[in-house]
C-alpha cells in the first residue's frame, strides 16, 4: 500500500490532481454510465428501510433491493460483499491518504490530507454498494472519534480508518476496540503518549471506559480509571526509525510502541480483577479484554446502535442487541441484524438527517456525479459537519436539537446542487424530476426540472429519514 | 461532556418527533435565563494589563517602566489628557479608557487585575488555547471550547439559527464543538443566494400555521425565514444606533454595531464572539500615546458606543473583554514589553460593577513570579464564573 517518500515527491502532480479533483478520469467514467431516470420510491416501507440502512434511498438502490428481495438484500449488506464499482476504486486510488503511511503523509500539507480524507468519506458514502458497511464506518468512526486538527491526527487517521474501523465495521467489536487501543491516532488524540509512570495521564483511560466500552453509568469508579491509566502507562507512538539486521521487523516510526521504562509495573486492580505485578504490556491488553467482555459494554453499544438506526430508545430491542453481543463475543453483524428487522426501525418516528447524511442522500437521490472535492466539502463545513473535525471524543451528536438549526445551509446546498453551482459536482438532466405541466422547451424545460429538484431536496420531508 | 451527552440522550428518549411548542418548552434540558446575551471580545496577542489598570500607588511600577509608565492621576507635570484616570487610591485607568469611566461609576463595569491561566509557557498559542477551551493550561487534553460546552448543555427547542454568531475569519476555538455556530465577516452573510421563486417555495413549505403542530425542522425553517427577512429589513448598513452612539468605522466597531442591531431585533442571539488583533507589544508599545494606547482607544470608543446604543438593554447583556496573558512588569530595551502571565479582564452590563474584583498580588520584588511577572492569582475561569453565573448558571459546570 505504501510508497516511498521519493515516489511521493515524483507523484506530486498526481497528488495535486487528487487534491483538486479527486480523479477526473473517474468522474468521466461515471458521466458516461447509464443513469436511472428520476422516479418516486415505490413504497414507504422500502424507503424507510433503505433510508436507514444506506446513505439515502436511490433509484439504483431500490433496483438492487427489488432484484434480491428483502432477506437476501439485508444478508448481502451485512456481509458487505457487493463488488465496488471501478469508477469508485479509480477515484479512491488517486488519494495519497489511502496509499501512504502516516509518516510519509507528513510531507504533504495537513489541509490537503484532511481534504483527501473527507473526499474518501463522501465518495464511499455516496457510491459504495456496500452501504450498510459505510453507515457502520460512520458510526464507528464517531464512536472512536479523533480530531484531525489535534496533534498529528490528520496523518494517522487514515491508517486507523482503513485498518481498524473499515476492517471490523461489521466484524468483531472485540478486535476493533483492542486494535484501537494501540492505534497511534487514538493514543495521540487522547494523550496516552504522555501517560507515564511518574505522571499518569487519565484521559485515554477515562474515555476508554466512558465512551468506547462500558458507558458513563457502566459501573466503574474514579479508582478504576486511575488503575486503568496505570495499566496503560508506556503505551506510546514510536518516534524512532531503526533498521537493524538484528531486529525484524524493523522499528517503524509512527507505529505502536510499548515503552517499558515508562510503564508502572506494580500490581493493579481493575473492575474487580487483580492484575499482578510485572505484566508489562499485557496489563493494558488485559484491561481491554476485561472491558470488551463487561456486561455494561454490551448495553452501552446496544443503546447507541438502536439509537443510531431507530432514533429512539427501546429497552426490549436494546436487551436483544446486548444479548446478541454477549452470545457472539461482540459480533457486530449479530447486533445490527435484529435492529434492521425490528418494528422499532420500521414504525418509529422519522430521524433528522445529519448534515453528512443529508449531503450524501441528496447526491444519491439525484444520481449526482461528484468528485467529493473542496467545493462540496465547503458545504459540509457550513452545515457544521466536516468529517473528522469534531473536536470531542464523543463524536458528532446524533440528537435532533443539534442539527435542526442548519436549515439555511441545507436550502443553499439544495439550490446550488440542483442548479449546477457546485464545482466538481453535476447532475444529468434525465436524473431530475419529471415535469407534468408544459413549460416550454429546451433550457426552460431543464430549468424547471432543476427547480423541482431543489424543491424536493429542501423540503422539510427530505430533512428526515 | 459526559453529563451533557447523558442528559441529551436521556431527554431524547422522551421527545417524540412532533410536539406542540408548549409541550416542548416544558422539557427544556437545562434552566436557561432567557433574554440575556453574552458578548465576548478577545484581545489577541496579550494586552498589557499593567498599563490598562495602572497600580499607580506602587513605586515599583514607575521604576520598572521608565519610558512606558502612565502618569499618576494627580501628576501635574503632564496635561490632564495624559494622566491616568483614578479608580481608587491604588489603581487608575489608562487615559485611552477614559470613555469607560462613566460606566464604572454607574455600576455597569467591573474590573479584575492579575487574571490569567495556569499556562506556564507564555506562548500565545498555548495560552489562547487554554483560555478558549476553558482549560487550566495549553497542554490539557480537552479539545472543545468553553462556550461550545455551555451551548451544548443548554440546548433547547427555542434556539434560533442566530443563537451563536462569531465575527471572525475562522471559528474561534471557544466555539469548537458547538451546535451550528455561525461564523461571519458581517451579519449580511446570513442570506440565501437563490432566485425569488425558490424563496417563495420555501415560504410555502415552512411557514407555520398556528393550528398545526410542526416538526423541529418546520420550526427551524420558519424561524430561519423570519430571521432572513428581519435581517434583510434590518439592512445592517442602514442601522441607526440609539442615544447618539457613534461606532468607529473599524472592523471591531462595525462588528459591535451588528451585535447591537441583532440584539435589538430579538433574533435569539445568546452568544456573540468578536476578536481584535495587534496586542503583542514587544516593540514600541508606547505609554499614554502609541500603539497600545490606540488599541485601547479603539476598544473604549467601541464599547462606549455599544453600551450607549443599547441604553436600558445594557442590563440584558454581559460583555467580557479578555486577553490570553499580560506583559512582563519591566519594559524591554525596545520600548515594549515581553510576554507575561496575568492581565486585566473587563466585564460590562449585567455584572456586579463599580468595583475591582479579585485579589492583587502586588508588583514589588518578592511579589512577582520567578520570571518577573505579575502572578495570575485570579484564575480566569473563576472570574468568568463569577461574572456570568447570575445570568448563565450552567457556566459553573463547564470547566475542565
Amino acid at each position: 500500500m505504501s510508497i516511498s517518500r521519493r515516489d511521493a515527491i515524483l507523484l506530486g502532480g498526481a497528488a495535486a490532481l487528487a487534491a483538486s479533483g479527486c480523479g477526473r478520469v473517474a468522474t468521466e467514467v461515471r458521466r458516461h454510465k447509464k443513469t436511472e431516470p428520476w422516479r418516486e420510491p415505490s413504497d414507504p416501507k422500502t424507503t424507510r428501510l433503505l433510508d436507514r440502512m444506506t446513505f439515502g434511498w436511490s433509484a439504483d438502490e431500490e433496483a438492487t433491493f427489488s432484484a434480491l428481495g428483502k432477506t437476501a438484500y439485508i444478508e448481502r449488506q451485512l456481509k458487505a460483499d457487493f463488488e465496488e464499482p471501478i469508477d469508485l476504486t479509480f477515484q479512491l486510488s488517486n488519494l495519497d491518504c489511502l496509499r501512504m503511511q502516516a509518516v510519509e503523509l507528513m510531507d504533504i500539507q495537513r489541509e490537503t490530507v484532511i481534504l483527501e480524507l473527507q473526499c474518501a468519506a463522501i465518495l464511499r458514502a455516496t457510491y459504495s454498494p456496500n452501504q450498510l458497511k459505510e453507515r457502520m464506518v460512520d458510526f464507528w468512526s464517531n464512536h472512536f472519534n479523533i480530531y484531525s486538527e489535534k496533534k498529528d491526527g490528520a496523518f494517522f487517521k487514515s491508517t486507523e480508518e482503513e485498518e481498524i474501523i473499515r476492517e471490523n465495521a461489521l466484524g468483531s467489536f472485540h478486535v476493533m476496540a483492542t486494535k484501537m487501543s494501540k492505534s497511534p491516532a487514538m493514543l495521540m488524540y487522547l494523550d496516552n503518549e504522555q501517560n507515564v509512570k511518574e505522571h499518569p495521564n487519565e484521559n485515554y483511560a477515562r474515555e476508554l471506559l466512558e465512551l468506547h466500552t462500558l458507558g458513563i453509568y457502566g459501573g466503574y469508579t474514579q479508582k478504576d480509571i486511575q488503575e486503568v491509566a496505570r495499566c496503560l502507562t508506556g503505551w506510546k507512538v514510536e518516534d524512532r526509525h531503526i533498521l537493524s539486521q538484528h531486529q525484524f521487523p524493523p522499528v517503524a516510526q509512527g507505529t505502536f510502541r510499548f515503552d517499558k521504562d515508562a510503564h508502572d509495573d506494580g500490581a493493579k486492580f481493575v473492575l474487580g480483577h487483580a492484575i499482578p505485578a510485572g505484566g508489562g504490556v499485557t496489563d493494558g491488553e488485559r484491561v481491554l479484554a476485561i472491558a470488551v467482555n463487561h456486561p455494561s459494554t454490551a448495553k452501552h453499544l446496544a443503546k447507541k446502535l438502536v439509537l443510531f438506526f431507530t432514533g429512539s430508545r427501546s429497552e426490549s430491542l436494546e436487551a436483544r442487541v446486548a444479548g446478541a453481543y454477549a452470545s457472539s463475543q461482540g459480533n457486530i453483524t449479530e447486533m445490527v441484524q435484529p435492529i434492521l428487522l425490528s418494528d422499532e426501525l420500521m414504525k418509529g418516528e422519522p430521524i433528522v438527517r445529519r448534515p453528512f447524511d443529508f449531503v450524501c442522500a441528496s447526491l444519491r437521490r439525484a444520481a449526482a456525479i461528484t468528485d467529493g472535492g473542496p467545493d462540496i466539502q465547503r458545504y459540509l463545513r457550513k452545515l457544521g459537519q466536516p468529517i473528522y473535525e469534531w473536536p470531542m471524543p464523543d463524536g458528532y451528536p446524533v440528537d435532533q436539537f443539534s442539527w435542526a438549526n442548519t436549515v439555511l445551509p441545507r436550502w443553499q446546498f439544495s439550490y446550488d446542487l440542483s442548479f449546477g453551482k457546485i464545482a466538481g459536482t453535476t447532475i444529468k438532466a434525465e436524473a431530475m424530476p419529471l415535469i407534468s405541466k408544459i413549460v416550454g422547451e429546451g433550457s426552460g424545460l431543464t430549468k424547471e426540472r432543476m427547480r423541482l429538484l431543489a424543491n424536493h431536496l429542501s423540503a422539510p420531508e427530505f430533512q428526515y429519514m | 461532556m459526559s453529563r451533557r451527552s447523558a442528559l441529551k440522550l436521556g431527554a431524547m428518549g422522551l421527545v417524540p418527533w412532533l410536539l406542540s411548542s408548549s409541550a416542548l418548552s416544558q422539557i427544556r434540558i437545562d434552566s436557561k435565563q432567557s433574554g440575556h446575551t453574552l458578548v465576548v471580545l478577545f484581545l489577541r496577542g496579550g494586552s498589557d494589563g499593567l498599563n490598562m489598570l495602572v497600580p499607580y500607588a506602587e513605586d515599583a511600577y514607575f521604576r520598572a517602566r521608565p519610558s512606558l509608565a502612565i502618569p499618576k492621576p494627580n501628576d501635574l507635570t503632564v496635561q490632564e489628557q495624559y494622566r491616568s484616570v483614578k479608580i481608587n487610591d491604588h489603581f487608575a485607568l489608562h487615559p485611552s479608557l477614559r470613555p469607560l469611566k462613566k460606566w464604572y461609576d454607574q455600576g455597569s463595569m467591573a474590573l479584575v487585575h492579575a487574571v490569567g491561566s495556569q499556562d506556564m509557557t507564555r506562548s500565545h498559542f498555548e495560552a489562547m488555547s487554554a483560555m478558549e477551551r476553558g482549560a487550566p493550561n495549553g497542554i490539557s487534553g480537552e479539545p472543545s471550547g468553553w462556550l461550545a460546552r455551555y451551548l451544548n448543555k443548554t440546548q433547547s427547542n427555542e434556539d434560533t439559527p442566530l443563537r451563536v454568531v462569531a465575527w471572525a475569519n475562522t471559528m474561534p476555538d471557544s466555539l469548537r464543538g458547538a451546535p451550528s455556530p455561525m461564523v461571519v465577516q458581517s451579519i449580511s452573510d446570513f442570506k440565501l443566494d437563490a432566485d425569488p421563486e425558490f424563496l417563495q417555495m420555501l415560504k410555502d413549505q415552512y411557514s407555520t400555521h398556528e393550528s398545526q403542530t410542526k416538526s423541529l425542522i418546520h420550526n427551524a425553517g420558519a424561524q430561519t425565514l423570519q430571521a432572513l427577512s428581519k435581517i434583510e429589513r434590518l439592512a445592517p448598513k442602514n442601522y441607526q444606533p440609539a442615544g447618539g452612539a457613534v461606532y468607529p468605522t473599524t472592523y471591531l466597531g462595525q462588528g459591535f454595531r451588528e451585535v447591537a442591531s441583532l440584539l435589538k431585533s430579538d433574533l435569539g442571539l445568546e452568544i456573540a464572539c468578536l476578536e481584535d488583533t495587534g496586542w503583542d507589544s514587544h516593540f514600541a508599545q508606547g505609554g499614554t500615546v502609541g500603539i497600545h494606547a490606540n488599541n485601547l482607544d479603539s476598544v473604549a470608543t467601541t464599547v462606549n458606543a455599544f453600551l450607549t446604543d443599547l441604553g436600558p438593554r445594557t442590563k440584558e447583556i454581559t460583555l467580557i473583554v479578555m486577553t490570553e496573558f499580560g506583559r512582563r512588569v519591566e519594559e524591554n530595551a525596545r520600548l515594549g514589553t515581553d510576554h507575561g502571565r496575568a492581565s486585566v479582564m473587563m466585564a460590562f452590563g449585567a455584572v456586579d460593577g463599580g468595583k475591582i474584583h479579585g485579589d492583587w498580588p502586588g508588583i514589588e520584588k518578592g511579589q512577582l513570579d520567578e520570571v518577573g511577572d505579575l502572578k495570575p492569582v485570579n484564575d480566569y475561569r473563576k472570574m468568568l464564573t463569577q461574572f456570568l453565573v447570575p445570568k448563565m448558571p450552567e457556566i459553573a459546570n463547564i470547566w475542565v
